[in-house]
């Protein structure tokens, strides 16, 4: 008998992305973000703005991350289970959840403190392309690993952003914040296309249970 | 010296079972409908399938509710793993 077990092991793990639901949820929190980061901007310098910016960012941040993992779970109970099935998939061991904090915090270490070594040798214009680069990355890494061919599309919009918004020349933290915006957008509307062609594809069905 | 085509386990070596079992080997548990979609096979054929793994032990059966709703639940056993994880080494002997 020949299986192709990674191809198993790669489709169940695609099953988490066959709704949209989770990109919708991404996009929903990159777009709150921006939109906190735009509001910000928007704030003239003050003591509010100085407790936004140091104490709520963090907050806000973490309380969008969690808020929408909820919503995401509650939907796919909602929505996924009962149309093609339920998985629960297995949770990182604490080694593996180390790793991937210790990455995490590493690349974004250096992401910060590249974009700021380069903002003195180049001009401010560039670091918006510099910031769409790092999303496109990282959206492209996703894509790569689960196999899903949409989020190498998705990669390329903060890349195109980030040079349009440099070509433009929109000041670097306003830069950030459209950039978040746009992509979350971009993710959102396409979560929405992927969850319409789910729910065409998979109707309720008539008959519970086994 | 390589094993022989009779060690291989029976099981296991059943197309169908093969592909469910390696379907709960990488998640914790997945439902009834789910390995329903996956494999394509029809309702009384999967549960047969389901029915000899829970005997011999290679996956465990747990009945509970998602809201109103009966729900199955199927997680592969230690037991189940190890069979698995041995029938992938033994057919690699064979093929070479």
């Amino acid at each position: 008998m020949n299986l192709d077990y990674e191809a198993i092991r790669k489709h169940t793990q695609q099953y988490w992305y066959i709704d949209g639901i989770s990109e919708l949820g991404g996009g929903v929190t990159l777009f709150l973000v921006g939109a906190f980061y735009l509001a910000l901007e928007l704030l003239p310098p003050s003591p509010l703005r100085a407790v936004l910016t140091g104490f709520f960012q963090p907050v806000i941040i973490l309380a969008l991350i969690f808020g929408t993992r909820y919503a995401v779970r509650k939907l796919k109970e909602k929505i996924t289970y009962p149309r093609s099935g339920y998985v629960q998939y297995r949770e990182r061991t604490s080694k593996r959840r180390w790793f991937v904090a210790v990455v995490s915090g590493a690349v974004a270490a250096l992401t910060t403190i590249g974009i700021t070594l380069v903002s003195d040798w180049v001009s401010v214009a560039v670091i918006p392309v510099i910031c769409g680069f790092f999303i496109s990355l990282l959206e492209f890494y996703i894509g790569s690993m689960i196999g899903v061919a949409r989020f190498y599309w998705l990669a390329a919009i903060p890349l195109i952003t980030g040079i349009s918004l440099s070509l433009i020349g929109v000041s670097d933290q306003m830069a950030i914040a459209v950039l978040l915006g746009i992509t979350g957008l971009i993710w959102m509307v396409s979560g929405i296309f992927v969850l319409v062609a789910y729910l065409k594809r998979y109707p309720l069905p008539v008959e519970g249970g086994e | 010296m390589s094993p022989a085509p009779m060690d291989v386990d029976r099981i296991i070596h059943e197309p169908a079972r093969l592909h469910i079992i390696s379907i709960l080997n990488v998640v914790e548990q997945v439902d009834f409908l789910f390995l329903l979609g996956e494999t394509s096979l029809t309702r009384g054929n999967l549960s047969t399938h389901l029915t000899r793994l829970e005997e011999v032990g290679y996956i465990q059966v747990t009945k509970t509710y998602r809201g109103k709703v009966p729900q199955t639940l199927y997680r592969i056993t230690e037991d189940g793993a190890e069979a698995f994880k041995q029938y992938r080494k033994t057919m690699q002997d064979i093929m070479g």
